[in-house]
């Protein structure tokens, strides 16, 4: 018997070693190395780290989620990731100082004046800015781009709402007229939604700025795979799902980035993520989970920058749905019942705990040690006070797959039921599919929710109006009103009083009070901050800025 | 024969209208309002951006109308506007559509190539410790939950070993090639782009063998069941009785018997393929129908559900239909009863 038999049986022998004809012969010859050839084409194309060395970084690379990206126009966007991209693109009229997002600073204009009353800002613009198509910047630019944005009346309309007129009136001025005081109207500024965009270039494409814009306009593909900004890079393409490409904007008025491209390559799993940027393959991997950022801190070349989000994850009770919640001392004994301190093991340094609805790096944020802690006893005695004395039962209800930047909702909800539990309330969880659960949060049909404010801008009147009774949120998602009872609307009156100060001393006396208050007797269990960690090579990244809306500002990476 | 096809055209009519009637029902009936899905928390709260919104997208007009105004548009080859990329539904099809195919086709092709031969080999051998391990392999082969196949072998082969490429289409460091068909080896090698051809290729090779384990599986499966039924058939006793080698009669005789079902088969596994490969394409930065047809589920977008429900339909028929007609080309019998119904 031959060899081959021995190995493979006679028939098989035949197979392998008597071919039928020679083009059979070639055809599995040509099979075999085909297979072959493949083999060894994947092993040198995986083995070759995609990212360069730091000394000659042609690219930058950053494994990013698409997430909810839907378009790249500044005007019509008004999305969670998009922010990252923008800020790469296009320039703003002012921004923040590097990663401290409590002052802004100059970006497309040098200098502004407020006026005694805080309702007219003139803002004298850099008259060395170009776009990137050369042509130099000019008022006129700002004010399309502005008025573009209100006239499309897309998802991003809403930051217009306070302007009343927007000018030029002067070579390289522009004055804006608000409608009413908005005390966070420069840090409204900084959005990336409100970037500054050329005028001819968006006209030769479709762009208007008219009354008619929501329908006329039709520069919205354009800017899907060009740009029309100032910044340090220009859009060279996005493909949906794949990567979106920038690269640098020649004629940049500022410090210009030290690599010429960056790729942001679309990757959803953390778990894939982690594993690119461990191999070297990517620069930056935004969407770490806490359980993977914990992982990585102290593997070799990789760092976890931890940015807190400004957001604010709270336990919400609608005060009309179930009846043991439309007593105040019930809100107590759940807000008393919750361990948060607790609930940091589960965050595992992704987040930290928050006084009030304000986080605390923002501006009239409740200091830290004002929080409420969990006191059993407490909550005990004013479950007693609300007519409760063995508990109650109530539905929880949170966004079955939602992540708060990246920590697990269901993590959450399933602990403070737990801490619930201790005190005698049953809390049902029920998980839906998020955007059902959003709906239903906004009709005001959830009788207890788990939930995620995330800021539209930096600045606390994102956030503490809306909570305040008869606000956004507290009215129309918890009924709660003003005229809920005689706290509520002391409360309502000292968020309105806080928006209208512009006196900062003032200011933050009225925001406190009104944060206090609320914890007092609020329908508010304020669980944490989450933080968006990020991974990045230590071996090719020195620093950067980060923000808690663009996450990075890639243009301002430092090498090694 | 032709009228066989055509009449198998005509079915098309029923089947797609019928599809568009339950996508467009069910994904109404789902408690979820594509303007939660899409706007921005500050934008919802603004009921003049949101009335305009529902405008915008024809949700402010009765279901029936809705559906009435989609069929029109449907009839003049119109699929829409998607709600969450805003561009015209029939060009995101288009746009995502190259990558599964190619994905999908170079995943059939390793599994033929697998399948066949380890079928013949475990029919030949039957009974034997070959033929056990062929069938267990494909048995495993068929239960592995792709998903987790696909993370255990992206950490193993990627992450560890460094032997593929980690995910996406290309290296970041490459440029896509000119499109003209959509497909980046097809592409590259038009544009006489050797390097991005080659990192197209190695790109290919762990999401598409991830997704043989499954086909493969499947058609080796097939492929021994038929072999099987063929091997005992005396036209082989014939054949060997004229002098013919047992090489030579397995495979000019009983391979190409046992393979009509198998054809069958490997086109409703490319179908599959193409309708359901959701998961490794989310895994492995894949941007093709898979990857669209989840953003659109959870951004609520109806256009652009009903235009991928529609192209599933579509694919799934043709499909079909080039199966039974491949199937009617290779064995006599069938073509000759296909005549005799068209009389």
């Amino acid at each position: 018997m031959k060899r081959d038999e021995l190995l493979f049986g006679p028939v098989a022998s035949d197979l392998l070693a008597v071919p039928a004809s020679r083009r059979s012969f070639l055809q599995h010859s040509a099979v075999a190395g085909g297979l072959s050839g493949l083999m060894s084409l994947a092993l040198t194309e995986g083995t070759r780290a995609e990212a360069a060395q730091p000394s000659k970084l042609d690219t930058l690379v950053v494994a990013v989620q698409e997430g909810d990206t839907r378009t790249v126009d500044p005007d019509d966007a008004d999305e969670l990731t998009v922010p990252l991209f923008l800020r790469a693109i296009y320039d703003q009229m002012v921004t923040f100082a590097g990663s401290d997002v409590t002052r802004v600073v100059p970006d497309f204009a040098t200098s502004w004046d407020v006026s005694s009353d805080g309702l007219t800002y003139v803002f004298q613009l850099n008259p060395k800015i170009r776009f990137s198509d050369g042509k130099p910047a000019t008022p006129e630019d700002v004010v399309f781009s502005y008025l573009r944005q209100r006239n499309l009346k897309g998802p991003a309309s809403w930051f217009q709402n306070g302007v009343a007129s927007i000018n030029k009136t002067g070579p390289h001025e522009v004055t804006i007229k608000l409608n009413a005081i908005n005390v966070d109207w420069l840090f409204l500024l900084t959005s990336p939604f409100l970037s500054i965009e050329s005028e001819a270039m968006l006209k030769a494409h479709g762009g208007t700025d008219a009354g008619s814009a929501a329908t006329a306009d039709t520069a919205v593909a354009w800017l899907d795979q060009h740009s029309a900004g100032t910044g340090r890079f220009v859009l060279d393409a996005w493909e949906h799902g794949s990567q979106l490409t920038i690269s640098r904007n020649p004629y940049y008025w500022g410090k210009p980035a030290p690599f010429n491209r960056v790729v942001f390559r679309f990757v959803q799993e953390a778990t894939v993520q982690r594993d690119l940027l461990v191999r070297g393959d990517v620069h930056f991997a935004m969407n770490l989970s806490p359980d993977i950022a914990a992982s990585l801190k102290g593997q070799p070349n990789v760092g976890v920058l931890d940015v807190p989000s400004l957001a604010t994850v709270w336990l919400g009770l609608n005060v009309d749905l179930n009846p043991a919640l439309k007593h105040p001392k019930s809100w107590e004994a759940i807000k008393y019942a919750i361990n948060y301190d607790g609930m940091a093991e589960l965050y595992k340094g992704g987040g930290r705990p928050i006084a009030a609805c304000l986080p605390p790096g923002l501006p009239n944020a409740l200091p830290l040690d004002e929080r409420i802690k969990r006191d059993l006893p407490r909550a005990k005695a004013a479950l007693a006070a609300a007519g409760y004395p063995n508990g109650f039962t109530m539905i929880l209800t949170y966004a079955s797959a939602q992540l708060y930047y990246n920590v697990p909702a269901s993590l959450i909800a399933e602990y403070v039921q737990e801490n619930l539990k201790d005190v005698g309330i049953t809390a049902n969880l029920r998980p839906i599919p998020s955007t059902e659960e959003l709906t239903e949060i906004r009709a005001g049909k959830l009788e207890a929710f788990i939930h995620e404010w995330g800021l539209d801008y930096v600045g606390w009147t994102d956030v503490l109006p809306l909570f305040a009774p008869g606000g956004h949120v507290a009215g129309p998602r918890q009924g709660w009103y003003p005229d809920y009872s005689p706290t509520a609307r002391k409360i309502a009156d000292l968020a309105k009083q806080a928006t209208t100060t512009l006196d900062p001393t003032k200011q933050r006396a009225l925001c406190y009070e009104a944060q206090r208050l609320m914890n007092q007797v609020g329908p508010f269990a304020w669980l944490f901050e989450p933080f968006i960690q990020i991974g990045y090579r230590t071996d090719v990244i020195k620093s950067v800025s980060t923000n808690p809306v663009w996450y990075v500002d890639v243009g301002t990476v430092e090498l090694v | 024969m032709i009228g066989y096809v055509f009449r198998r055209f005509a079915l098309l009519v029923p089947i797609l209208l019928g599809i568009t009637f339950l996508t467009f029902m069910v994904s109404r009936a789902i408690p979820t309002d594509p303007v939660v899905a899409a706007l921005g928390q500050q934008a919802a709260d603004h009921p003049k951006i949101v009335a305009i919104y529902r405008e915008r997208w024809g949700l402010d007009k009765p279901l029936l109308v809705q559906y009435a105004i989609y069929l029109k548009n449907l009839l003049h080859g119109d699929l829409g506007e998607s709600i969450y990329t805003h561009r015209p539904v029939a060009e995101d099809l288009v746009s995502y559509m190259p990558a599964t195919i190619e994905l999908a086709s170079f995943t059939i092709v390793l599994s033929a190539l697998i399948s066949v031969p380890l079928g013949v080999l475990a029919a030949i051998k039957r009974g034997t410790v070959i033929d056990l391990a062929v069938r267990l392999l494909t048995l495993i082969g068929v239960a592995m939950p792709i998903f987790w196949l696909a993370l255990a072998a992206l950490e193993l082969f990627y992450f560890h070993l460094g032997i593929v490429p980690g995910p996406g289409r290309l290296s970041p460091s490459l440029s896509p090639p000119p499109t003209v068909t959509g497909l980046y080896t097809v592409d590259s090698v038009l544009a006489g782009r050797w390097r991005t051809f080659y990192s197209a290729v190695s790109h290919l090779i762990l999401p598409s063998l991830i997704l043989a384990t499954w086909s493969a599986g499947t058609l080796t499966r097939m492929t021994r069941t038929s072999m099987l039924s063929v091997l005992p058939q005396g036209f082989l006793n014939t054949a060997r009785s004229k002098g013919a080698s047992e090489i030579y009669t397995i495979l000019r005789h009983a391979i190409p018997n046992a393979v009509i079902p198998v054809v069958t088969i490997v086109g409703l596994v490319y179908g599959d393929l193409l309708t359901g490969v959701i998961l490794i394409e989310t895994l492995f930065s894949w941007p093709g129908i898979g990857h669209y047809a989840y953003a659109a589920a959870i951004y609520a977008d109806f256009p652009a559900i009903i235009g991928i429900t529609l192209v599933f339909g579509v694919s799934y028929s043709l499909l079909n239909l080039g199966v039974d007609v491949i199937y009617a080309m290779l064995d006599p019998r069938i073509r000759s009863a296909m005549s005799l119904g068209r009389r």
